[in-house]
């Protein structure tokens, strides 16, 4: 494969690509960009990557691989990221990998010497906690995905009595909610910080690598993660006689590996 | 059960409900309307973009599924009728647009339990007459009553138009006593 690297993500409201240049021992970050694109991700998504790409004497059929954020985050933010970085590696018969959206976010934060506390937003009242042992520049992963209500991931995080930098586009509506339960546990990351940028995406995937969770590289083994089904709504459906949902749409992994 | 029942007696007056809800709208709310075909869903959509400030012409999106206005706020007007199951909201990025920077009015919204959210106001919509149509505004959560509240608030004084609070209800309702009696046309 070729030395560039693009990472792309649309799980959450902020459309984030990057693009990498990979190294004898490391990953050089050689450009990235954002934009607030609210349901508009499918519009900004490709035109930002061309002109991240001529911004850096770039063409697309230089690049040798690409990274997506595959989430959990919005329903259709994800299936557009996932969607577009599977055409784009088809077309460049090039590997595709798979990272967490939540790992990416945890990984911005890799220098902090604490315990990160990711929350994304589930909408519905729901968001996607997941906690990181972070420092030293990396970040570990100590829970796996999960849809909860907030004020009980809020309690539980509670329970733990230790500081939790907090991070996440879940925090738009519930900082108050994490503020309050924490009371000084809570330590918020910059606001700047909270959605995931390419150099987190990059972060997780290298940490991947060296974790032995390579994956393929084969563009039909990257899996979106999707929303599914919180306790509560399972628990309804049991006690409903009903049979355990299936995973809306097409396929999705939910724990899993990242 | 029904905190406020909003009576009309023409598609004029059905739209002016609709305008008296513009101005207490803010982003994130819904608005789910039930009735029969022919009911004033659409009437009532109507009068709400007009009084948000859409200039373009606004129909039952039933085959759009969603269609997108631009006034004071955005408009967003959902049609679920064609929908065939619940997981298609995800499809039509029902959750993302309903907590996004505008008003929804979702018709055919109780087509599933799970398009109704925690907060808005259910408008069950009842023919009784040629003309003459029956709201009842059934608010879920507390922003829900606070826009039922405020808009059948609203609608009174409104010609062609009456609003009362349901009696069994009424003694919880802040503000059900100034509304009481007080606005038959």
């Amino acid at each position: 494969m070729s030395q560039i690297l693009l990472a792309l993500d649309t799980a959450t409201e902020r459309t984030t690509v990057g693009l990498a240049r990979v190294g004898a021992d490391r990953l050089e970050l050689i450009g990235a960009a954002v934009v607030d694109a609210p349901r508009a991700a499918m519009s900004r998504l490709l035109p930002m990557t061309e002109s991240l790409l001529a911004a850096n004497d770039l063409t697309v059929a230089e690049v040798g691989g690409v990274i997506v954020g595959r989430g959990p985050g919005s329903f259709t933010g994800v299936r557009i990221g996932v969607a577009t970085a599977k055409g784009l590696a088809h077309g460049l018969s090039c590997p595709l990998w798979g990272v967490s959206t939540l790992d990416a976010i945890a990984w911005m934060l890799a220098h902090e010497d604490t315990t990160v506390a990711v929350v994304g937003d589930a909408m519905r009242g729901e968001v996607y906690p997941a906690l990181f042992r972070c420092g030293g520049g990396r970040a570990e992963r100590l829970t796996p995905d999960r849809v909860a209500k907030p004020a009980d991931v809020a309690a539980e995080w509670a329970a733990l009595g230790h500081p939790l930098l907090l991070a996440g586009n879940g925090l738009h509506k519930y900082s108050t909610l994490f503020a309050e339960a924490l009371a000084d546990n809570a330590v918020f990351a910059d606001e700047e910080l909270w959605p995931p940028y390419a150099h987190g995406l990059f972060g997780a995937w290298v940490a991947q690598l060296a974790s032995g969770e390579r994956g393929s590289g084969e563009v039909a083994d990257v899996l979106p993660v999707y929303t599914r089904l919180s306790d509560a709504e399972e628990d309804e459906r049991t006690r409903a006689g009903l049979p355990s949902a299936p995973t809306p749409g097409s396929g999705v992994s939910g724990g899993g590996s990242a | 059960m029904p905190v406020w029942t909003i009576t009309t007696e023409s598609d004029t007056a059905t739209q002016a409900v609709g305008h008296a809800l513009a101005a207490l709208v803010m982003p994130g709310d819904v608005v789910v309307l039930s009735g029969d075909l022919g009911a004033g869903k659409t009437q009532l959509t109507k009068g709400l973009a007009a009084a948000l400030g859409v200039v373009d012409s606004v129909t039952s999106p039933t085959f759009n599924i969603l269609l997108v206005h631009e006034g004071r706020i955005p408009l967003y007007h959902f049609d679920l009728y064609r929908l065939q199951a619940a997981e298609e909201l995800d499809d039509i990025d029902y959750w993302a647009t309903l907590e996004a920077d505008g008003v929804s009015v979702v018709e055919w919204g109780d087509r599933f339990a799970e398009a109704i959210p925690e907060e808005c106001v259910v408008v069950r919509i009842r023919i009784t007459g040629d003309d003459a149509r029956v709201l009842a505004l059934e608010p879920r959560g507390i922003r829900g009553e606070e826009i039922a509240t405020l808009w059948a608030e609203a609608c009174t004084g409104i010609v062609g138009v009456g609003c009362v609070p349901d009696p069994a209800d009424a003694e919880r309702m802040p503000g059900a006593n100034a509304q009481r009696g007080s606005d038959r046309p």
